[in-house]
């Protein structure tokens, strides 16, 4: 099925067309970004449920505005009055003259954007909506599923089920442009608690993609791996720090790289973005050589580049910067087994919780929830967590000497700049063999 | 706005709800170096609505809820069926039962701090800019990107009870990215910090404290393999680890059995080398950002020590959890107090050390007690000289640690903690290059 535009942003159209209209009369370029995000959280858990509105929740509006030398916007969400939007809007370029002219800031000059006609629009599609379902037909699905992952182990403390939706409708609109866009997408977890006489560990597995609640069928499959691997977790040891050979469950690295809301179809894939940009598909690395950078629309400017679309907001609050997408590594030809066979002492990473860049400084971290040994080319069922790999990049690549032929990318997680400013992104690839220091 | 989600309500039958009121206004300025990239403001509003409904299930008394986000863009028929779908889905929700609090003796309200007035906030915000730059006077480093938020936010919390609090708080919240080029090294470093108050020494300090770190960072040496060696953990390290006695002594862990924490017994084990735990929620931490007079609930919060000298002396939380454990609720409180060591810390010191001054991205986990990360610069004392390292991996468990860590007797204020600058664990392993 279609998934319908939001009748809130359309109705508002005519408003903002008429809004930038207004500001254009004194500003070479204006742009307003709507957005109408709905969508809601389930979890369940052995002592408790909830449901709550999904925190991608959203609706506000965001303005931008060359005010002659670099871009000024103003965040806002009541619409009664569009004249007080309107005056507010111009304070906001009044302020930044104030600081240039009075307290004595330099300003970045920034060229004016170039603002093509253009008027597209997009609508995904999904088997089943979330919000045609009826909150007892998810609930009794996740209790369901609960209780038969309950009766799998005696170690186990909880098994908490999540499903999660959002339905994004994003407006943009500028002089030359008028873009419309929605789509929906799911995440869900099993996540089970164990404990034994050395503690608690957890496990998860995930699911994500540009579906409704037909994900619901999908998240049955992840239920007994977790549950399963609880126990392993719980009987692991402790991994001694070194240096290894490793092999990466999707993890982010390799030799042909892209990233693009076209390069693939996740929870990040969309027709513009969030500065009024296609989409694109970006070849980030080619046979191991960086080809492009992903960029939003005010560093490509300042860069003279052609923007690939990457300006995306946590939400209509806040700025735009260049964010990753889907961003992944492509598939090799190697298989898995062969892989393990030609390690002589390491581990097989699986199942990351987190990862951050050091982005000047080429470091990355990444942690997973457990590595499988591996001696003399085969898995000895011991089991060590968790894993902390770190690294330098450009070593890490280098030494990339063999990727599988199977490629998973995952919209379960988000991404974030630092600790703030939190996207919705899908990331993965294939296999790695690669070298990294683990502890 | 709130007045009509009332009157829905009550044309609904819903009698039982809670409203959260938010109003934010704030002035934002991005820099590149040394030059204004973009200033921003903001001006929204939100309205968090939970709606409750008791019912009976399989003989069990229940109490169901669903939480809806509200705007003021919303129409009356919009709210009417956001409200009516959420009512519906909270009977699916079949949690025990809990009451909703009730108006208690306290003061009405919170205290109502003077909103920023956006008129003067370009001179609240250029001094602070100056404050920011004033130690960025090196010729091979500073500050290469900053971006600097002022925020005014104001809340009202009500409920079907009778609850009807409101109080309002300034917040300003600066991230800094520093870096340091010079012969052979080009490095940066992050930093994110906030608070409520007008104090130009803190950020001052955060400034010349993160571009000399950057310096260290670009005469650090790649670490090599340390094992069996002291360790030293401050920053946002040092409050996450404390962050792991409030997690494990919620009510509601302890309710899930996600905890180990025993009222009246010492958390840390039976037989502690090091410096025992004192913990106290403090709601009113002078000038964090994270100080609130009332949680959601609008329960009024005041100060509750959780442990004393390593004993467990109370579980904390939401009235929820706290009506299922049958304790009296204490509200959800953010920010915390932690005692300063007794002097052994500092006597330590004279010993070989590993003190990490930065992570790539210090990892806790609550649950399970391990805790590590990629770490971009440290100081390394060899009992002799110290010196910076970089490059280096840590990795252990708070449950393994726990019995023999000790406590500085030197004590900071930052984000939602107030208490010792660094820990100090024995034999560390550190996994080098």
């Amino acid at each position: 099925m279609k998934v319908e535009m939001s009748g809130f942003l359309i109705k508002q159209k005519q408003a903002l067309k008429d809004l930038v209209k207004r500001l254009s009369e004194d500003y070479k370029y204006v742009s307003i970004l709507g957005t109408d995000t709905s969508g809601t959280r389930y979890q369940l858990s052995r002592t408790g449920s909830s449901i709550n509105e999904s925190s991608w929740v959203e609706r506000g509006f965001v303005s931008r505005v060359y005010n002659g030398k670099s871009y000024s916007e103003y965040s806002f969400n009541e619409i009664d009055n569009m004249g007080d939007v309107e005056r507010e809007i111009r304070q906001t370029i009044a302020d930044n003259k104030t600081l240039i002219e009075n307290h004595g800031f330099n300003s970045v000059a920034y060229p004016l954007l170039e603002d093509e006609e253009l008027t597209e629009s997009f609508l995904g599609e999904i088997e089943s909506h979330p919000e045609q379902s009826s909150s007892e037909e998810i609930i009794n699905s996740l209790r369901s599923e609960m209780n038969r992952g309950l009766k799998l182990a005696d170690y186990l403390i909880d098994l908490r089920m999540i499903y999660e939706y959002a339905h994004v409708s994003k407006l943009f609109i500028s002089s030359g442009k008028e873009l419309e866009q929605s789509y929906v997408w799911s995440q869900g977890y099993s996540y089970p608690i164990g404990q034994n006489e050395k503690g608690m560990k957890y496990s998860y597995r995930s699911f994500s993609g540009m579906k409704g609640i037909e994900l619901l069928e999908e998240m049955k499959a992840g239920v007994e791996p977790a549950v399963l691997e609880v126990e392993e977790l719980l009987n692991a040891e402790r991994l001694l720090p070194g240096e290894y050979e490793i092999i990466c469950a999707v993890a982010s690295a390799g030799v042909n790289m892209h990233d693009g809301a076209k390069a693939a179809f996740e929870v990040s894939s969309y027709l513009f973005d969030d500065e009024g940009t296609l989409g694109t598909d970006t070849q980030v690395i080619e046979k191991g050589i960086l080809k492009s950078g992903i960029s939003d629309l005010l560093s490509a400017a300042k860069l003279g580049t052609v923007p690939t679309g990457n300006g995306k907001r946590e939400s209509f609050e806040r700025k735009a910067y260049s964010r990753m997408t889907n961003t992944f590594f492509s598939p090799g030809k190697d298989k898995l087994e062969d892989m393990i066979a030609s390690v002589k002492k390491g581990y097989l990473l699986e199942n990351y919780t987190c990862g951050m860049e050091d982005p000047k400084n080429w470091g990355i971290q990444c942690v997973a929830l457990k590595g499988k040994e591996i001696l003399n080319g085969k898995l000895t069922g011991r089991t060590v967590a968790p894993v902390y790999l770190t690294g330098f990049v450009p070593d890490l690549l280098q030494s990339i000497s063999m990727i599988s032929g199977d490629l998973k990318l995952s919209g379960s997680g988000a991404c974030g700049k630092g600790y703030k400013e939190f996207v919705k992104t899908s990331t993965g690839g294939p296999y790695l063999k690669t070298k990294g220091r683990l502890a | 706005m709130i007045d009509k989600i009332r009157s829905i309500l009550k044309q609904a039958n819903i009698d039982i709800w809670n409203i959260r009121e938010l109003s934010t206004s704030s002035r934002e300025l991005f820099f590149i170096r040394k030059d204004l990239d973009m200033n921003r403001a903001k001006k929204v509003r939100s309205y968090t609505l939970t709606v409750y409904r008791d019912f009976q299930d399989e003989g069990n008394s229940c109490k169901g809820s669903a939480t809806l986000k509200l705007t003021p863009s919303m129409d009356e028929s919009e709210i009417r069926a956001k409200v009516e779908k959420a009512y519906y889905a909270a009977s699916f929700v079949k949690n025990p039962f809990y009451p909703l609090p009730s108006p208690g003796k306290t003061e009405r309200n919170g205290q109502q701090e003077k909103s920023h007035d956006f008129q003067k906030s370009l001179d609240d915000l250029s001094g602070l800019t100056k404050s920011l730059y004033k130690n960025d006077v090196h010729e091979l480093g500073g500050i290469n990107s900053a971006e600097i938020f002022l925020s005014s936010n104001s809340y009202r919390i009500l409920n079907s009870e009778g609850i009807d609090v409101s109080y309002s708080k300034n917040r300003k919240d600066i991230e800094l990215i520093c870096d340091w080029k010079e012969e052979g090294a080009d490095v940066e470093l992050y930093n994110m910090f906030s608070f409520s108050d007008n104090c130009p020494e803190l950020v001052e300090e955060e400034c010349r404290k993160q571009i000399e770190h950057c310096r260290l960072r670009a005469q650090a040496s790649p670490a090599t393999e340390l094992k069996s060696v002291n360790v030293i953990l401050g920053g946002n390290a040092i409050i996450d680890l404390m962050g792991f006695y409030l997690s494990q002594t919620t009510a509601k862990n302890k309710y899930e059995k996600l905890s180990s924490a025993e009222k009246g017994k010492v958390f840390q084990g039976d037989n502690v080398r090091g410096d025992l735990i004192s913990l106290t929620l403090d709601p009113a931490i002078p000038g964090s950002s994270y100080a609130s007079p009332f949680d959601t609930d609008g329960i009024s919060l005041k100060q509750i020590p959780l442990l004393e000298k390593g004993v467990v002396r109370q579980f904390h939380g939401s009235l929820q959890y706290s009506h299922y454990l049958n304790i009296p609720p204490t509200g959800k409180i953010k920010s915390f107090t932690v005692a300063r060591g007794d002097g052994r810390f500092e006597e330590l010191k004279k010993e070989p050390y590993v003190e990490i001054l930065t992570f790539s991205d210090f990892q806790m986990d609550n649950l399970t007690g391990d805790f590590g990360g990629e770490i971009r610069l440290a100081l390394y004392f060899d009992g002799k000289k110290v010196s910076p390292i970089t490059g280096a991996t840590l990795s252990a468990c708070l449950f393994d640690i726990q019995d023999e860590i000790y406590l500085s007797g030197d004590i900071i204020r930052k984000e939602n903690y107030q208490g010792p600058k660094s820990l100090m664990f024995k034999n560390g392993h550190i996994a080098g290059s």
